[in-house]
Protein backbone atom coordinates (compact mmCIF):
# COMPACT_ATOMS: atom_id res chain seq x y z
CA UNK A 1 0.00 0.00 0.00
CA UNK A 2 2.11 2.78 -1.24
CA UNK A 3 1.37 6.27 -1.08
CA UNK A 4 2.71 9.68 -2.61
CA UNK A 5 2.63 13.28 -1.45
CA UNK A 6 4.20 16.61 -3.15
CA UNK A 7 5.22 19.47 -1.22
CA UNK A 8 6.14 22.94 -1.76
CA UNK A 9 9.27 25.03 -0.15
CA UNK A 10 11.31 28.02 -1.59
CA UNK A 11 12.17 27.03 -5.47
CA UNK A 12 11.50 23.27 -5.61
CA UNK A 13 8.92 20.53 -5.39
CA UNK A 14 9.90 17.43 -3.86
CA UNK A 15 7.90 14.16 -4.53
CA UNK A 16 8.05 11.79 -2.29
CA UNK A 17 6.11 8.07 -3.48
CA UNK A 18 6.58 5.77 0.30
CA UNK A 19 5.29 2.23 1.40
CA UNK A 20 5.99 2.92 4.75
CA UNK A 21 9.00 1.10 4.77
CA UNK A 22 10.74 2.59 1.99
CA UNK A 23 10.52 6.35 0.62
CA UNK A 24 11.25 7.36 -3.12
CA UNK A 25 11.78 10.87 -4.11
CA UNK A 26 13.03 13.53 -6.26
CA UNK A 27 13.38 17.44 -5.83
CA UNK A 28 12.28 19.27 -9.04
CA UNK A 29 13.46 22.88 -9.31
CA UNK A 30 10.76 25.23 -10.60
CA UNK A 31 13.00 26.34 -13.27
CA UNK A 32 13.77 22.96 -14.58
CA UNK A 33 9.88 22.08 -14.99
CA UNK A 34 9.13 22.11 -18.68
CA UNK A 35 5.59 20.97 -18.37
CA UNK A 36 2.27 19.24 -16.77
CA UNK A 37 0.24 16.75 -18.54
CA UNK A 38 -3.08 16.09 -17.45
CA UNK A 39 -5.32 13.18 -18.53
CA UNK A 40 -8.58 12.18 -17.52
CA UNK A 41 -9.61 9.11 -17.40
CA UNK A 42 -13.63 8.02 -17.05
CA UNK A 43 -15.11 7.57 -14.13
CA UNK A 44 -17.04 4.85 -15.05
CA UNK A 45 -15.88 1.77 -16.56
CA UNK A 46 -16.50 -2.01 -17.65
CA UNK A 47 -14.39 -3.25 -14.91
CA UNK A 48 -15.94 -1.14 -12.23
CA UNK A 49 -19.34 -1.88 -13.35
CA UNK A 50 -18.98 -5.60 -12.95
CA UNK A 51 -17.45 -5.04 -9.17
CA UNK A 52 -20.16 -3.36 -8.06
CA UNK A 53 -22.72 -5.22 -9.57
CA UNK A 54 -21.57 -8.17 -8.57
CA UNK A 55 -20.69 -7.07 -5.08
CA UNK A 56 -24.11 -5.19 -5.30
CA UNK A 57 -25.90 -8.68 -6.15
CA UNK A 58 -24.14 -11.19 -3.69
CA UNK A 59 -24.49 -8.50 -0.34
CA UNK A 60 -28.10 -8.50 -1.44
CA UNK A 61 -28.76 -12.61 -1.60
CA UNK A 62 -26.62 -13.27 1.44
CA UNK A 63 -28.63 -10.78 3.77
CA UNK A 64 -31.88 -11.88 2.49
CA UNK A 65 -30.37 -15.05 2.71
CA UNK A 66 -32.14 -17.33 5.80
CA UNK A 67 -30.59 -16.81 9.03
CA UNK A 68 -27.59 -18.85 10.71
CA UNK A 69 -23.67 -18.70 9.06
CA UNK A 70 -24.49 -17.52 5.55
CA UNK A 71 -24.83 -13.75 7.33
CA UNK A 72 -21.47 -13.79 7.65
CA UNK A 73 -20.58 -14.45 4.22
CA UNK A 74 -22.53 -11.02 3.24
CA UNK A 75 -19.36 -9.14 5.49
CA UNK A 76 -16.60 -9.89 2.45
CA UNK A 77 -19.21 -8.75 -0.77
CA UNK A 78 -20.10 -5.95 1.72
CA UNK A 79 -16.86 -4.20 2.03
CA UNK A 80 -16.13 -4.77 -1.60
CA UNK A 81 -19.22 -3.03 -2.60
CA UNK A 82 -19.08 -0.17 0.31
CA UNK A 83 -14.99 -0.09 -1.09
CA UNK A 84 -16.55 0.79 -4.38
CA UNK A 85 -19.10 3.00 -3.81
CA UNK A 86 -16.53 5.26 -1.99
CA UNK A 87 -14.19 4.89 -4.75
CA UNK A 88 -16.72 5.98 -7.43
CA UNK A 89 -17.84 8.94 -4.94
CA UNK A 90 -13.85 10.24 -5.41
CA UNK A 91 -15.12 11.47 -8.58
CA UNK A 92 -13.54 11.20 -12.20
CA UNK A 93 -9.43 9.64 -12.13
CA UNK A 94 -6.72 11.17 -13.74
CA UNK A 95 -2.52 11.03 -14.54
CA UNK A 96 -0.55 13.93 -13.85
CA UNK A 97 2.72 13.42 -15.37
CA UNK A 98 6.11 16.08 -14.54
CA UNK A 99 8.30 16.35 -17.24
CA UNK A 100 12.09 17.90 -16.84
CA UNK A 101 14.86 17.66 -19.80
CA UNK A 102 16.37 14.76 -17.96
CA UNK A 103 13.08 12.80 -16.51
CA UNK A 104 9.27 12.65 -16.93
CA UNK A 105 7.65 11.51 -13.61
CA UNK A 106 4.02 10.60 -12.99
CA UNK A 107 2.77 12.20 -9.89
CA UNK A 108 0.99 9.96 -7.82
CA UNK A 109 0.03 12.13 -5.46
CA UNK A 110 -2.86 13.75 -7.84
CA UNK A 111 -5.51 10.64 -8.46
CA UNK A 112 -8.72 12.64 -8.74
CA UNK A 113 -9.65 15.38 -11.18
CA UNK A 114 -10.99 17.13 -8.00
CA UNK A 115 -7.16 17.32 -6.72
CA UNK A 116 -5.67 17.95 -9.98
CA UNK A 117 -8.56 20.88 -10.46
CA UNK A 118 -6.87 22.42 -7.20
CA UNK A 119 -3.30 21.32 -7.00
CA UNK A 120 -2.72 22.15 -10.99
CA UNK A 121 -3.53 26.10 -10.88
CA UNK A 122 -1.32 26.38 -8.16
CA UNK A 123 1.55 24.71 -9.40
CA UNK A 124 1.41 26.46 -12.73
CA UNK A 125 1.37 29.35 -11.08
CA UNK A 126 4.23 28.28 -9.04
CA UNK A 127 6.37 27.79 -12.23
CA UNK A 128 5.42 30.35 -13.78
CA UNK A 129 6.72 32.39 -11.11
CA UNK A 130 9.79 31.23 -11.32
CA UNK A 131 9.81 30.96 -15.58
CA UNK A 132 7.68 33.97 -16.79
CA UNK A 133 4.56 32.82 -18.45
CA UNK A 134 4.52 30.75 -22.04
CA UNK A 135 1.67 32.33 -24.25
CA UNK A 136 -0.24 30.11 -26.41
CA UNK A 137 0.23 32.72 -29.38
CA UNK A 138 3.76 31.74 -29.02
CA UNK A 139 3.45 28.08 -29.65
CA UNK A 140 2.15 28.07 -32.89
CA UNK A 141 6.13 28.95 -33.97
CA UNK A 142 7.48 25.59 -32.09
CA UNK A 143 9.04 23.23 -34.62
CA UNK A 144 7.45 19.89 -33.59
CA UNK A 145 7.75 16.88 -35.77
CA UNK A 146 4.84 16.42 -37.80
CA UNK A 147 2.62 13.44 -35.92
CA UNK A 148 2.62 9.94 -37.80
CA UNK A 149 -0.70 9.41 -39.89
CA UNK A 150 -2.72 7.09 -37.51
CA UNK A 151 -3.68 4.43 -39.99
CA UNK A 152 -7.17 2.42 -38.86
CA UNK A 153 -6.49 -0.86 -37.67
CA UNK A 154 -7.90 -4.08 -39.63
CA UNK A 155 -11.25 -4.43 -38.19
CA UNK A 156 -9.59 -7.99 -36.75
CA UNK A 157 -11.98 -10.17 -35.07
CA UNK A 158 -11.28 -9.67 -31.77
CA UNK A 159 -10.20 -13.01 -29.13
CA UNK A 160 -12.90 -12.05 -27.09
CA UNK A 161 -15.44 -13.08 -29.95
CA UNK A 162 -13.93 -15.95 -30.91
CA UNK A 163 -14.03 -17.26 -26.93
CA UNK A 164 -17.56 -15.61 -26.74
CA UNK A 165 -19.31 -18.17 -30.08
CA UNK A 166 -16.88 -20.92 -29.01
CA UNK A 167 -18.07 -21.19 -25.22
CA UNK A 168 -21.64 -21.16 -26.51
CA UNK A 169 -20.61 -23.90 -28.98
CA UNK A 170 -19.29 -25.46 -25.59
CA UNK A 171 -22.17 -24.57 -23.71
CA UNK A 172 -24.63 -26.21 -26.22
CA UNK A 173 -22.40 -29.57 -26.22
CA UNK A 174 -22.49 -29.69 -22.43
CA UNK A 175 -26.20 -29.28 -21.93
CA UNK A 176 -27.00 -31.99 -24.19
CA UNK A 177 -24.75 -34.34 -22.61
CA UNK A 178 -25.30 -33.14 -19.05
CA UNK A 179 -29.48 -34.02 -20.21
CA UNK A 180 -28.42 -37.72 -21.78
CA UNK A 181 -26.46 -38.48 -18.86
CA UNK A 182 -28.86 -37.72 -16.82
CA UNK A 183 -26.92 -35.88 -14.39
CA UNK A 184 -29.03 -32.59 -14.82
CA UNK A 185 -28.57 -32.06 -11.17
CA UNK A 186 -25.06 -31.10 -11.61
CA UNK A 187 -24.95 -29.81 -15.10
CA UNK A 188 -27.09 -26.97 -12.97
CA UNK A 189 -24.18 -24.88 -11.67
CA UNK A 190 -22.34 -25.04 -14.78
CA UNK A 191 -24.99 -24.10 -16.85
CA UNK A 192 -25.36 -20.83 -14.97
CA UNK A 193 -21.66 -19.95 -14.75
CA UNK A 194 -21.47 -20.34 -18.70
CA UNK A 195 -24.25 -18.28 -18.50
CA UNK A 196 -23.06 -15.95 -16.60
CA UNK A 197 -19.91 -15.52 -18.39
CA UNK A 198 -21.64 -15.23 -21.81
CA UNK A 199 -23.75 -12.58 -20.72
CA UNK A 200 -20.69 -10.68 -19.52
CA UNK A 201 -18.62 -11.44 -22.77
CA UNK A 202 -21.70 -10.62 -24.88
CA UNK A 203 -21.78 -6.80 -22.69
CA UNK A 204 -17.80 -6.80 -23.51
CA UNK A 205 -17.80 -7.39 -27.25
CA UNK A 206 -21.18 -4.82 -27.38
CA UNK A 207 -18.77 -1.89 -25.75
CA UNK A 208 -15.98 -2.45 -27.86
CA UNK A 209 -18.13 -1.50 -31.22
CA UNK A 210 -15.83 0.86 -32.16
CA UNK A 211 -13.76 -1.46 -33.15
CA UNK A 212 -15.47 -4.78 -33.92
CA UNK A 213 -18.02 -3.04 -36.31
CA UNK A 214 -21.53 -2.80 -36.79
CA UNK A 215 -22.15 -6.43 -37.61
CA UNK A 216 -20.43 -7.67 -34.70
CA UNK A 217 -22.01 -5.23 -32.24
CA UNK A 218 -25.50 -6.31 -33.42
CA UNK A 219 -24.44 -9.85 -32.74
CA UNK A 220 -23.28 -9.20 -29.69
CA UNK A 221 -26.17 -7.60 -28.62
CA UNK A 222 -28.50 -9.93 -30.07
CA UNK A 223 -26.64 -12.98 -27.95
CA UNK A 224 -26.85 -10.90 -25.20
CA UNK A 225 -30.57 -10.12 -24.83
CA UNK A 226 -31.11 -13.92 -25.44
CA UNK A 227 -28.85 -14.60 -22.70
CA UNK A 228 -30.65 -12.46 -20.66
CA UNK A 229 -34.21 -14.27 -21.92
CA UNK A 230 -32.35 -17.63 -21.28
CA UNK A 231 -31.25 -16.49 -17.34
CA UNK A 232 -34.99 -15.30 -16.72
CA UNK A 233 -36.61 -18.71 -17.86
CA UNK A 234 -33.68 -20.45 -16.04
CA UNK A 235 -34.12 -18.54 -12.84
CA UNK A 236 -37.68 -18.75 -13.43
CA UNK A 237 -37.86 -22.76 -13.84
CA UNK A 238 -35.23 -23.21 -10.15
CA UNK A 239 -38.14 -21.36 -8.62
CA UNK A 240 -40.74 -22.85 -10.60
CA UNK A 241 -39.17 -26.32 -9.29
CA UNK A 242 -38.04 -25.63 -6.25
CA UNK A 243 -40.21 -23.97 -4.69
CA UNK A 244 -38.25 -20.74 -4.28
CA UNK A 245 -34.34 -19.89 -3.68
CA UNK A 246 -34.65 -19.43 -0.16
CA UNK A 247 -36.48 -23.10 0.81
CA UNK A 248 -34.53 -24.77 -1.75
CA UNK A 249 -31.53 -23.69 0.53
CA UNK A 250 -33.55 -24.49 3.68
CA UNK A 251 -33.57 -27.51 2.34
CA UNK A 252 -30.11 -28.42 2.34
CA UNK A 253 -30.11 -27.85 -1.20
CA UNK A 254 -31.37 -28.91 -4.59
CA UNK A 255 -32.24 -32.78 -4.69
CA UNK A 256 -32.45 -34.21 -8.89
CA UNK A 257 -36.02 -35.31 -7.96
CA UNK A 258 -36.52 -31.49 -7.60
CA UNK A 259 -35.52 -30.77 -10.79
CA UNK A 260 -37.97 -32.56 -13.60
CA UNK A 261 -39.85 -29.62 -14.35
CA UNK A 262 -36.58 -27.63 -14.70
CA UNK A 263 -35.24 -30.19 -17.06
CA UNK A 264 -37.60 -30.59 -19.22
CA UNK A 265 -36.59 -32.29 -22.37
CA UNK A 266 -38.13 -29.48 -24.64
CA UNK A 267 -36.91 -26.78 -22.49
CA UNK A 268 -32.90 -27.93 -22.43
CA UNK A 269 -33.28 -29.18 -26.17
CA UNK A 270 -34.44 -25.68 -26.95
CA UNK A 271 -31.63 -24.06 -24.78
CA UNK A 272 -29.08 -25.91 -26.09
CA UNK A 273 -30.26 -25.36 -29.97
CA UNK A 274 -29.93 -21.67 -29.73
CA UNK A 275 -26.47 -22.01 -28.06
CA UNK A 276 -25.59 -24.24 -30.62
CA UNK A 277 -26.96 -22.00 -33.58
CA UNK A 278 -25.49 -18.19 -32.42
CA UNK A 279 -22.00 -20.30 -31.72
CA UNK A 280 -21.75 -21.45 -35.62
CA UNK A 281 -23.62 -18.43 -36.75
CA UNK A 282 -20.84 -16.50 -34.77
CA UNK A 283 -18.11 -18.56 -36.09
CA UNK A 284 -19.37 -18.54 -39.86
CA UNK A 285 -19.68 -14.91 -39.32
CA UNK A 286 -15.98 -14.29 -38.23
CA UNK A 287 -15.01 -16.48 -40.64
CA UNK A 288 -16.40 -14.77 -43.37
CA UNK A 289 -15.26 -11.41 -42.18
CA UNK A 290 -11.93 -12.46 -42.15
CA UNK A 291 -12.12 -13.39 -45.68
CA UNK A 292 -13.55 -10.82 -47.10
CA UNK A 293 -10.87 -8.69 -45.66
CA UNK A 294 -8.11 -10.67 -46.32
CA UNK B 1 12.12 20.13 -25.45
CA UNK B 2 10.83 17.68 -28.18
CA UNK B 3 7.25 16.05 -27.85
CA UNK B 4 4.45 15.70 -24.99
CA UNK B 5 2.75 12.91 -25.18
CA UNK B 6 -1.14 11.69 -24.29
CA UNK B 7 -1.17 9.95 -20.05
CA UNK B 8 -3.32 7.31 -20.99
CA UNK B 9 -2.02 6.63 -25.19
CA UNK B 10 1.17 7.80 -25.57
CA UNK B 11 0.44 9.89 -28.78
CA UNK B 12 1.77 13.14 -29.09
CA UNK B 13 -0.43 16.41 -28.54
CA UNK B 14 0.18 18.80 -30.73
CA UNK B 15 1.88 22.65 -29.75
CA UNK B 16 -1.56 24.01 -31.46
CA UNK B 17 -3.32 21.96 -27.86
CA UNK B 18 -0.57 23.46 -25.65
CA UNK B 19 -1.58 25.71 -22.65
CA UNK B 20 -5.01 26.01 -24.10
CA UNK B 21 -7.67 27.52 -21.40
CA UNK B 22 -9.80 23.96 -21.14
CA UNK B 23 -8.22 20.36 -21.50
CA UNK B 24 -9.05 19.18 -25.21
CA UNK B 25 -9.22 15.72 -26.59
CA UNK B 26 -5.86 13.72 -27.61
CA UNK B 27 -6.00 12.80 -30.90
CA UNK B 28 -5.77 9.43 -30.75
CA UNK B 29 -8.12 8.35 -27.76
CA UNK B 30 -10.22 11.15 -27.41
CA UNK B 31 -9.13 11.59 -23.63
CA UNK B 32 -9.56 15.46 -22.35
CA UNK B 33 -5.80 16.34 -21.85
CA UNK B 34 -4.63 19.70 -20.50
CA UNK B 35 -0.91 20.26 -21.27
CA UNK B 36 0.53 23.22 -19.64
CA UNK B 37 4.02 23.78 -21.15
CA UNK B 38 6.56 26.54 -19.17
CA UNK B 39 9.46 28.69 -21.47
CA UNK B 40 12.24 26.41 -20.49
CA UNK B 41 10.94 23.85 -22.74
CA UNK B 42 11.02 25.91 -25.34
CA UNK B 43 14.16 27.48 -24.30
CA UNK B 44 17.57 26.34 -27.11
CA UNK B 45 19.78 24.14 -25.00
CA UNK B 46 23.39 25.96 -24.86
CA UNK B 47 26.46 24.78 -26.85
CA UNK B 48 28.42 23.04 -25.15
CA UNK B 49 32.53 23.84 -25.88
CA UNK B 50 34.45 21.28 -23.86
CA UNK B 51 38.38 22.76 -22.87
CA UNK B 52 41.12 20.72 -23.59
CA UNK B 53 43.59 19.50 -20.68
CA UNK B 54 46.45 22.20 -20.71
CA UNK B 55 49.14 19.92 -17.92
CA UNK B 56 49.49 16.63 -17.66
CA UNK B 57 48.38 16.86 -14.00
CA UNK B 58 45.14 17.64 -14.58
CA UNK B 59 42.31 15.34 -14.67
CA UNK B 60 40.70 14.64 -17.90
CA UNK B 61 37.79 12.79 -19.01
CA UNK B 62 36.90 9.11 -18.62
CA UNK B 63 35.81 9.03 -22.65
CA UNK B 64 37.30 11.94 -24.09
CA UNK B 65 40.75 12.06 -23.04
CA UNK B 66 42.07 15.50 -24.61
CA UNK B 67 38.91 16.92 -22.91
CA UNK B 68 39.23 18.18 -18.76
CA UNK B 69 37.07 16.95 -16.75
CA UNK B 70 34.41 19.08 -14.75
CA UNK B 71 32.75 16.80 -12.78
CA UNK B 72 32.61 13.06 -11.66
CA UNK B 73 29.48 10.94 -12.40
CA UNK B 74 26.80 10.77 -9.57
CA UNK B 75 26.76 7.21 -10.04
CA UNK B 76 29.58 5.35 -11.52
CA UNK B 77 32.48 8.18 -9.90
CA UNK B 78 34.12 8.53 -13.51
CA UNK B 79 35.50 11.85 -14.59
CA UNK B 80 33.20 13.85 -17.22
CA UNK B 81 34.19 16.62 -19.32
CA UNK B 82 31.62 19.16 -20.19
CA UNK B 83 30.36 17.33 -23.11
CA UNK B 84 29.55 14.11 -21.02
CA UNK B 85 28.11 16.07 -17.88
CA UNK B 86 24.19 15.52 -17.97
CA UNK B 87 22.26 17.36 -15.76
CA UNK B 88 20.90 14.65 -13.52
CA UNK B 89 18.16 17.34 -12.11
CA UNK B 90 18.94 18.88 -9.00
CA UNK B 91 22.71 19.89 -9.40
CA UNK B 92 23.54 15.97 -10.03
CA UNK B 93 25.66 15.09 -12.84
CA UNK B 94 25.69 11.76 -14.36
CA UNK B 95 27.46 10.05 -17.36
CA UNK B 96 25.89 8.91 -20.43
CA UNK B 97 26.47 5.28 -20.42
CA UNK B 98 24.57 5.88 -15.96
CA UNK B 99 21.89 7.51 -17.82
CA UNK B 100 20.69 5.25 -19.69
CA UNK B 101 21.16 2.12 -17.44
CA UNK B 102 18.93 3.67 -14.80
CA UNK B 103 15.45 2.37 -14.13
CA UNK B 104 14.12 5.43 -12.45
CA UNK B 105 15.87 8.50 -13.47
CA UNK B 106 14.40 10.91 -10.75
CA UNK B 107 13.38 8.82 -8.09
CA UNK B 108 16.14 8.34 -5.50
CA UNK B 109 15.11 5.90 -2.65
CA UNK B 110 15.84 5.82 1.34
CA UNK B 111 14.78 2.74 3.58
CA UNK B 112 12.99 3.59 6.47
CA UNK B 113 14.73 1.24 9.05
CA UNK B 114 12.49 2.10 12.15
CA UNK B 115 9.49 1.37 10.16
CA UNK B 116 11.17 -2.34 9.06
CA UNK B 117 12.22 -2.90 12.32
CA UNK B 118 8.80 -2.08 14.58
CA UNK B 119 7.13 -4.32 11.62
CA UNK B 120 9.40 -7.21 12.49
CA UNK B 121 8.69 -6.99 15.68
CA UNK B 122 5.20 -6.53 15.55
CA UNK B 123 3.80 -8.48 12.18
CA UNK B 124 4.99 -11.97 13.60
CA UNK B 125 3.13 -11.52 16.87
CA UNK B 126 0.58 -13.15 14.89
CA UNK B 127 1.88 -16.47 14.58
CA UNK B 128 3.11 -18.30 17.44
CA UNK B 129 6.52 -19.19 17.42
CA UNK B 130 8.05 -16.76 14.47
CA UNK B 131 8.84 -14.07 16.82
CA UNK B 132 11.72 -16.48 18.59
CA UNK B 133 13.62 -15.84 14.35
CA UNK B 134 12.46 -12.00 14.13
CA UNK B 135 12.44 -10.76 17.64
CA UNK B 136 16.21 -11.12 17.49
CA UNK B 137 16.23 -9.47 13.80
CA UNK B 138 14.20 -6.59 15.16
CA UNK B 139 16.37 -6.08 18.17
CA UNK B 140 19.58 -5.97 15.85
CA UNK B 141 17.82 -3.43 13.10
CA UNK B 142 16.94 -1.36 16.12
CA UNK B 143 20.28 -0.99 17.35
CA UNK B 144 22.39 -1.20 13.95
CA UNK B 145 20.20 1.53 12.41
CA UNK B 146 20.13 3.62 15.53
CA UNK B 147 22.05 6.48 14.21
CA UNK B 148 20.66 6.09 11.04
CA UNK B 149 19.94 9.33 8.86
CA UNK B 150 16.91 10.20 8.82
CA UNK B 151 14.61 9.64 5.75
CA UNK B 152 12.83 12.31 3.71
CA UNK B 153 11.54 13.94 6.62
CA UNK B 154 12.54 14.16 10.02
CA UNK B 155 11.25 11.26 12.19
CA UNK B 156 11.70 10.71 15.83
CA UNK B 157 12.98 7.41 17.08
CA UNK B 158 9.89 6.88 18.91
CA UNK B 159 9.43 3.53 16.36
CA UNK B 160 12.72 2.32 17.74
CA UNK B 161 11.97 3.10 21.31
CA UNK B 162 9.56 0.85 21.01
CA UNK B 163 10.63 -2.08 18.70
CA UNK B 164 13.43 -2.12 22.16
CA UNK B 165 10.38 -2.19 24.44
CA UNK B 166 8.61 -4.97 22.58
CA UNK B 167 11.41 -6.88 21.63
CA UNK B 168 12.02 -7.03 25.24
CA UNK B 169 8.89 -8.05 26.38
CA UNK B 170 8.72 -10.95 23.74
CA UNK B 171 12.28 -12.31 24.79
CA UNK B 172 11.10 -12.08 28.46
CA UNK B 173 7.82 -14.23 27.32
CA UNK B 174 9.98 -16.39 25.36
CA UNK B 175 12.00 -17.28 28.29
CA UNK B 176 9.10 -17.20 30.75
CA UNK B 177 8.08 -19.95 28.82
CA UNK B 178 10.51 -21.75 27.67
CA UNK B 179 11.84 -22.19 31.26
CA UNK B 180 8.63 -22.58 33.13
CA UNK B 181 5.48 -23.05 31.24
CA UNK B 182 7.13 -26.06 28.93
CA UNK B 183 8.61 -27.72 31.95
CA UNK B 184 5.45 -27.50 34.21
CA UNK B 185 3.09 -28.87 31.62
CA UNK B 186 5.71 -31.55 30.34
CA UNK B 187 5.63 -32.83 34.11
CA UNK B 188 1.82 -32.99 34.25
CA UNK B 189 1.58 -34.51 31.04
CA UNK B 190 3.85 -37.46 32.94
CA UNK B 191 1.86 -37.56 36.10
CA UNK B 192 -1.38 -38.58 34.20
Amino acid sequence: MRYAELWHEGDALLYVNSSRFSDRYARFRLRDIQAFVLTEYPLWNMWRACWLGISAFLTLVLVLAPPGAWKLWALLPGIIFVWAIAYLARGPRCRLVLHTAVSTITLEAVKTMAQARAVLPELRQLTEGSQGRLAPDGLTVVDMPAPPLVVAAPQNAPLLLQVLFGMMLLHALLLAGFYFANKMDTGLGFDSMLLFAEAVMAVMAALRWRTTGLLMTTVSLVVLVLALVDGGVLAYSVVKSLGGFVEAVNRGGARPEDLEWLWMKEQTVGRAAWHAVAGLAGWILLLATRGSKA
Amino acid sequence: MGYVVCGACAARIPPTNWNQEFPLPCPMCSREVAVTVFPVALRPPKPVLPERVVTGEEASCYNHAANRAVAPCDACGRFLCALCDLDAGAGGHMCPTCFERQETPALHERVNYDSVALALVTLPMLLCWLPIVTTPAALFFAFKFWNAPSPVFPRSRWRLWLTVLIAVLQVALLIWIFAWVIPASNGRRVIQ
